[in-house]
């Protein structure tokens, strides 16, 4: 098992829906700016989100040691996106 | 000076009389129970909703009526000028931040529609040439009460949503299942979740095998709320829900009544003044420029002195105008640069000095750039049609909340 944890930042509000797939669809919405970790068997994996927010903000997945897998900016109103990461 | 001493001191005093009689409800509500505490943390997360409103309004708006406060400054031909007003709203919510809570906000009607203002002016010398007290009620305030709206039908929004994102999640998890090429599955997951890295895959390249497993998972009874939408688009038309929806608030009508008197070195009641105005959004709020209609009527009563003779005068004057909105953000539809060309009419009813026109049509017009979220820029463009020339007055003006925006970082887990 490894820990990765993802984390969003709206600049002034936001939600959003988060995806580990594959995983038992347990889809994490974000109200605020906040993080949340994943402990994952190794392998193959997919990271879609889809975010609303007034000013836009950033999404990021690191592991363990912090270092920084994957980031993407969130364009104000509503976006999407996704990561494609082995574990 | 006793004058502009008495204009500093409400200025200074009013807010703070006003703040410490609302700080000993908050006390209270400092001691209270965790209810409290949970009231304040919603509010917190609606603020951002106002502010966020509040952002969307034009410059022209803003000006018709605050929604938070207000500093201006005037730079006139014959002085300076500077003005502060803020709403009975923003005053009260610097102590009692549960103001802020969506059905408070709703709630307090009065003191979102009411305004109050001071201005002061000064000659070319900076020396004082005059003050007034302002007050502005909103009768027709629409834009505020369309927050909510928003906000209602932002939550059924939501929960589309959030049906569109496990539908999606639970396709491609399934998909990838199956054990598809590895081309096939990125197709699918960029057709669900394009970005800038990931452009959307064209629907005739998306395989037929995902597009199958996505319509019949839509048929489940957990689907239902979204079984009528169409599957291929399902985010899009959602995004473009959304941002209708956002562009409603923009729109809306905003009918102000208002008052001012002002006080000068040779009268303590020189002017008074009763206006009205009306504002209101007329065009398609999806398109990246917009049309305001912005139509005004006031009446002046002075109490003028000219060469050593002193005049009751009685104006009135109206204007009719339209606000262009130049350009606004299409995904945000914040406003950013504004042009208002108006044609205005001036009668006066008595107390003409001679040489004066009794009545006469003039042009004039605001171009505004908007620098930051709370920084505009207008410029004042006069036409004198006795020279026949334009010329343009530069100002500055910042609506704000003096409360910054929140950017805060809390652990899900």
């Amino acid at each position: 098992m490894k820990k990765i944890t993802i984390t969003v930042i709206f600049n002034q509000w936001g939600h959003g829906y988060i995806n580990v797939i594959p995983s038992n669809y347990n889809q994490w919405n974000p109200v605020n700016s906040s993080s949340m970790d994943y402990n994952l068997d190794s392998g193959d994996y997919t990271f879609t989100y889809n975010t609303v927010t007034g000013g836009g903000g950033s999404i990021s997945i690191a592991d363990s040691a912090g270092n920084i897998l994957a980031n993407n900016t969130l364009a104000t109103g509503m976006d999407q996106g996704n990561f494609r990461l082995t574990i | 000076m006793k004058r502009i001493a008495f204009f500093i001191l409400f200025a200074f005093l009013f807010p703070a009389l006003y703040a410490q009689q609302t700080t000993t409800k908050t006390q209270a509500a400092k001691s209270a129970t965790d209810t409290v505490k949970q009231k304040i943390a919603t509010a917190d997360s609606t603020k951002q909703i106002i502010r966020t409103a509040a952002d969307l309004k034009s410059g022209t708006s803003q000006d018709v009526l605050s929604s938070f406060f207000k500093l201006a400054y005037q730079n006139l031909s014959d002085g300076h000028r500077f003005q502060f007003s803020s709403s009975l709203f923003a005053v009260k919510a610097k102590t009692d931040t549960t103001l802020w809570i969506d059905t408070n906000y709703n709630k307090h009607v009065f003191l979102r529609n009411l305004v109050l203002g001071i201005d002061l002016g000064l000659d070319s010398s900076n020396k004082f040439k005059d003050a007034s007290l302002s007050i502005k009620y909103a009768l027709v305030n629409n834009r505020d009460k369309n927050i909510f709206e928003f906000r209602s039908n932002g939550k059924q929004l939501d929960t589309y949503l959030d049906l569109a994102n496990r539908l999606y999640a639970k396709g491609i998890t399934v998909y990838g299942a199956s054990k598809p090429k590895s081309a096939d599955y990125t197709s699918a997951i960029n057709f669900c979740y394009p970005d800038k890295k990931h452009p959307k895959t064209k629907l005739d390249s998306v395989p037929k095998r995902f597009l199958n497993i996505l319509d019949s998972l839509q048929k489940d009874k957990q689907f239902v709320q979204i079984k009528n939408f169409n599957v291929e688009n399902l985010l899009d038309s959602l995004k473009d829900t959304y941002n209708t929806i956002s562009g409603l608030m923009s729109q809306a009508s905003l009918w102000t009544v208002g008052g001012q008197i002002t006080t000068n070195q040779q009268n303590a009641l020189s002017r008074g003044n009763l206006n009205t105005e009306y504002l209101k959004g007329i065009t398609n709020n999806k398109s990246s420029m917009g049309l305001e209609l912005d139509i005004k009527g006031e009446l002046d009563i002075y109490d003028t002195t000219a060469v050593s003779k002193s005049y009751n005068r009685n104006v009135l004057s109206s204007s009719a105008g339209i606000n262009w909105i130049i350009y606004k953000d299409k995904k945000s539809q914040k406003s950013y640069v504004e042009f208002k060309p108006a044609l205005a009419y001036n009668n006066i009813l008595s107390g003409q000095i001679p040489g004066e026109t009794k009545s006469k049509f003039t042009g004039d017009g605001i171009l505004r750039f908007r620098i930051t979220d709370n920084l505009w820029l207008p410029i004042d463009i006069k036409y004198d049609p006795q020279s026949g020339k334009f010329f343009g007055l530069l100002n500055i003006t910042s609506n704000f909340d003096w409360l910054g925006a929140s950017k805060t970082l809390a652990s899900a887990n």
